[in-house]
Formats: C-alpha cells, sequence, structure tokens
C-alpha cells in the first residue's frame, strides 16, 4: 500500500523549484498540486528527493521532464526510464510529461527543445515511441507543445493536427502550453487558436502558463516572469475548451517570492471557476 | 529531408557546423533561418552555463561570468568528445586545469581545478544514495572472536580529497563574500566530504582519521585497521555517530547479504 493519498489532480498547481521548496512544505500554500522536473529527482537519495517527498505528503505530484527524447530517432534510453518509473512509483506521481521534440542531446543536463517536423514520418515516429515508453511505465503520458522559433518548410501538418492525431495514435493525453503556443504564434505566425480548436478535448489533461521575454524580433519562453495579458486572453480560449483543465504555473529563472506565484495561481483558479461553471467530471 | 538526417544536421548546428540543406528548410516569421538556429545554439548555451553555474557557484564567482562562459563552451565542446558518456559537469575541474593553462590573467588563482573538485564531490555527497539505518544490536549477534572479522562501510556519500590549496578556507571566503586572498597561505590538506541532514558538507581530517576512512573504503575489516589505527574504538564510535560509517559487515563473507549487519 502507498504511503500518500491518491488524491485526483484538480485546479491550479504551481512548479517546484529548490528555492521555494522549503517554503511551500513549511507553510503548505493553498494550491491544489505541484510540478516537479524528473531530471532534477532521478537520485537515490539526498535533499532534493526528501523534500519531494515531503511535499508529496500534502499535495499530488506531477512529473515533467525534457529527457524522453520521444522524437529523436536514437534509441530510448531504458536505463532513463527504469529511473524515471521508479520515482514515479515511489512518489506515487499523478502522471509524467514530456515534450514533442528531439531532445537529442541525451547525456546533457539542460537539453533544448528542438521542434519537430509535423510530417508523416514524424508522426508515426513518435507515436510509436510513445506507445512503447506507455507500455514500459504502465501508464499513458502527457505530451506538450513546445515553444517553437523555426518550423520546416517541410511540414505537412499544423501542431493542433500534429498533436491532436499523436494522441489518437499513440493514446496518450496532452500538456497544452498556453505560452508556448502563444510564443509559436507570435514567432511562426501559425494560429493558436487554431492550436486550440484542433484538440480533442478528451486528450488535453494539463495546462501550462508563463512568462516569456520580448527580445528585439521574437518572443522567448523564459519562464522568469508574470503571465502576460494575452496568454491570459488564450488561457480563458483553453479553458472554455477544455473546461476545468488542472493548470499549472511555471517560474524557472529569476523566481520571485512566492505570494507572487500564488497570486498568478489565483488568477488561473478565478478563470478556471468562471469558465467552468460546474465540475468536470471526467 | 528524413527525420534522421534532420536530427543529424540539427545536432551538427548546434555544435556550429551548419548544413545549407538545413538552412533551406528553416522557416520564421521573424528571424532568417541561420538566426533562428543560432538562437538555439545560444539557448543551448545558456542553459548548461546555468548549470554549470549551480554545479560550481564558487568557481562561477571567482572566474567571472566571461571566463565561466569560455569554460562552459569549451565544456560543450567536449561533450561529444571524450567525455560524452560522463556526467555532465564531472569534467569540469581537468578542463579548468587546461583552461588555465591557456589562460595567463588567472594565473594567481592556480587552485581553481581544486575548488572544482571539491564543489563537484560536495554536489555529489549532495544527491548520493541514502544510506541505510545502522543496527549497530545486531553486532550482539555476532560471537566476539569474530568481531575483528567486521568490516565497517563509507556512507555512500563520503569521499576523500587531497588538497594542495587551503580551498575548503576559499570556498568558506566565497560563500561569505569575503576576499579570498588572505586565506592562501593557510595550508591545504585532507578533506573529508560528505552529507549530513541532507546538506554536504566537508572538512579537514587529520592523519589518524585519513587511515581509517581510506582503510574502510578499501574494504579492510576491524583487524586490518586495528593495525594502523591505534584507538580504533573510540574513531569507530566518532564515525558512526557523524554517519561517516553506514554499516557493519561480515568481511569473510562480504557479498552475503544475511551477514551484512544493517
Amino acid at each position: 500500500m502507498s504511503d500518500y493519498i491518491h488524491w485526483s489532480l484538480a485546479g491550479t498547481g504551481i512548479s517546484l523549484r529548490s528555492c521555494n521548496v522549503d517554503q511551500i512544505i513549511n507553510d503548505r500554500p493553498n494550491i491544489r498540486w505541484c510540478e516537479a522536473l524528473v531530471d532534477a529527482h532521478l537520485v537515490e537519495g539526498g535533499e532534493a528527493l526528501h523534500n519531494l517527498e515531503r511535499v508529496r505528503h500534502h499535495y499530488p505530484v506531477t512529473l515533467h521532464g525534457l529527457g524522453l527524447a520521444l522524437g529523436s530517432t536514437a534509441p530510448l534510453d531504458t536505463g532513463y526510464l527504469v529511473r524515471i518509473r521508479a520515482l514515479a512509483d515511489r512518489i506515487d506521481a499523478s502522471w509524467i510529461s514530456d515534450h514533442i521534440c528531439f531532445s537529442s542531446l541525451g547525456n546533457c543536463f539542460s537539453h533544448e527543445v528542438l521542434p519537430l517536423p509535423y510530417t508523416e514520418e514524424a508522426l508515426d515516429h513518435i507515436a510509436s515511441r510513445i506507445m512503447q515508453v506507455q507500455e514500459f511505465l504502465g501508464r499513458r503520458i502527457l505530451l506538450e507543445n513546445p515553444a517553437r522559433y523555426m518550423s520546416y518548410n517541410h511540414s505537412t501538418l499544423s501542431e493542433g493536427e500534429f498533436m491532436a492525431e499523436m494522441a489518437r495514435r499513440a493514446d496518450c493525453y496532452l500538456l497544452l502550453d498556453v505560452n508556448n503556443s502563444y510564443v509559436s504564434e507570435y514567432n511562426l505566425g501559425a494560429s493558436a487558436l487554431d492550436t486550440l480548436d484542433s484538440l480533442p478535448p478528451e486528450r488535453v489533461r494539463e495546462i501550462h502558463l508563463a512568462g516569456f521575454d520580448s527580445r528585439n524580433q521574437y518572443l522567448l519562453d523564459s519562464h522568469n516572469s508574470p503571465v502576460s495579458e494575452p496568454v491570459w486572453a488564450l488561457y480563458e480560449e483553453a479553458q472554455k475548451r477544455f473546461k476545468g483543465t488542472p493548470t499549472l504555473i511555471e517560474w524557472e529563472q529569476d523566481v520571485p517570492e512566492l505570494s507572487v506565484i500564488l497570486r498568478e495561481a489565483r488568477r488561473a483558479q478565478r478563470i478556471m471557476r468562471r469558465i467552468q461553471g460546474h465540475r468536470r467530471l471526467i | 529531408m528524413r527525420l534522421a538526417q534532420l536530427q543529424q544536421a540539427l545536432d551538427a548546428a548546434l555544435e556550429g557546423r551548419p548544413d545549407p540543406q538545413l538552412q533551406q528548410l528553416v522557416a520564421s516569421r521573424r528571424l532568417p533561418p541561420d538566426e533562428c538556429l543560432a538562437l538555439y545554439c545560444q539557448l543551448l548555451q545558456v542553459a548548461r552555463t546555468r548549470t554549470l553555474q549551480r554545479l560550481f557557484p564558487a568557481c562561477f564567482t571567482l572566474l567571472g561570468a566571461t571566463h565561466f562562459q569560455k569554460l562552459a563552451q569549451l565544456c560543450a565542446d567536449r561533450l561529444g568528445a571524450d567525455f560524452g558518456s560522463r556526467p555532465f559537469g564531472e569534467h569540469v575541474p581537468a578542463l579548468l586545469g587546461r583552461y588555465l593553462e591557456a589562460q595567463g590573467q588567472l594565473a594567481a588563482m592556480p587552485f581553481l581545478p581544486e575548488l572544482a573538485q571539491l564543489e563537484w564531490s560536495l554536489h555529489c555527497a549532495w544527491r548520493a544514495p541514502d544510506d541505510p539505518e545502522l543496527n549497530l544490536d545486531i553486532l550482539a549477534d555476532f560471537p566476539d572472536e569474530l568481531h575483528s572479522e567486521v568490516r565497517p562501510i563509507a556512507s555512500a556519500a563520503l569521499r576523500l580529497m587531497n588538497a594542495r590549496w587551503p580551498i575548503l578556507d576559499i570556498l568558506d571566503a566565497c560563500r561569505q563574500q569575503k576576499p579570498w586572498q588572505p586565506v592562501l597561505q593557510a595550508p591545504g590538506g585532507w578533506l573529508c566530504i560528505y552529507r549530513h541532514l541532507d546538506k554536504a558538507r566537508a572538512e579537514r581530517i587529520d592523519e589518524g582519521q585519513l587511515l581509517m576512512l581510506s582503510g574502510i573504503l578499501m574494504g579492510h575489516n576491524l583487524y586490518q585497521l586495528s593495525c594502523d589505527v591505534p584507538n580504533l574504538n573510540e574513531m569507530l564510535t566518532w564515525m558512526i555517530a557523524r554517519g561517516w560509517i553506514c554499516r557493519l559487515e561480515f568481511s569473510c563473507a562480504a557479498d552475503d547479504p544475511e551477514t551484512s549487519l544493517e
């Protein structure tokens, strides 16, 4: 029997960082769940793991990673999968998510989210690998749309079409990063609303919100600032389509006082409640 | 372009070897193709530099942002070569040594590779596997005449390091944002790196402690240790209390878990 209570995921959560984890453990702020970075916790002991376990005693925890390299053509790293499964079992993780990308530099600590071409070949490839991973982990995983700074001329599908078909073929869930959708729209011109319209609501199980950095010519998914107003507006549209979907506030760089992040979480919660009207039952 | 070929071209581009075919394929509303690829290169480099900065905060402080970025670039260049299969960051002390040789203006800080080694060891101790809970009561199950066959096992977090420079003092100075120059005259010596209450720590050890710990790390049993360590019982108690020794094992059957005194 698990040491933890297996709560269902609902409402808004925040990402765990080493700089705020003590305060979360001690103050137990009014949030519904927390998300931890997989790669920071693939250890057999020590402070990071112990803190995660402490957090898990009070909140449901999801695991979010960059290292599965589901778009990569290199073989799946089974050693990495074994460690993820062990961690997920150890903390009774609500779910595991990763990105739709190459992440080709398998041994590197910090992977960059390199976008895939949205082609039939890539679709076949990633769907097959997701199925292998799900088989290994014994659970469905969630796949997130990346923030993109470039696309490929030979793509034949839109991002929304690619994600929807990938979810159908692989029988996986989707993590919609609204900030990433907005950043990609600005940088590449692909409509974020079209992406939202293409996604099957029953597959969208988590939403991410974060801040971006406005550079001279483009937007950078920087996770170092509050959620911007256009992204809040897009989030409302997302909640209209995917009512009550649990939402996470991500803040990884220049992390402010916890109260600032909690304020963002409360805003997301208010929007969710206003649109939801009643509880989502699936 | 097929997926595998695209991945190869992207990898090459991130390593600074742009592929003309890839440039034809890449599109953006805001940036020309070469700038798109350069942006991903830059993001990757920033991510690596940030990671190394977290692992080696004192070295970052002493080197300064410019030199540290160059060092991070050097690490990135070596990722696919001889260091590819090692944990990211492990090779920094060695690379820092080579970097110093090529940078005359850093000659005043010859201790940096040792300091980097200390920071890496602290990181390893911080994330080392948890030790099992020590149960000394089981020792009573073994006949007295066999006690000399008992082998102490060191904590998974424990590491020894011999430093020529007073790197512990330098590290403390950096953490307290004090100048490191005044402590440079202090002696180096052996350090024990370990974890206590989830925090990685390092402290100087004397010759007796060194003999004991190095013997334990070599797998010596209590009889063998007693040949080098006159105050063995006292030392044993002290090291168990500090968590440096995490369990006792019967050395005749060290591989047999039945005889492990966890």
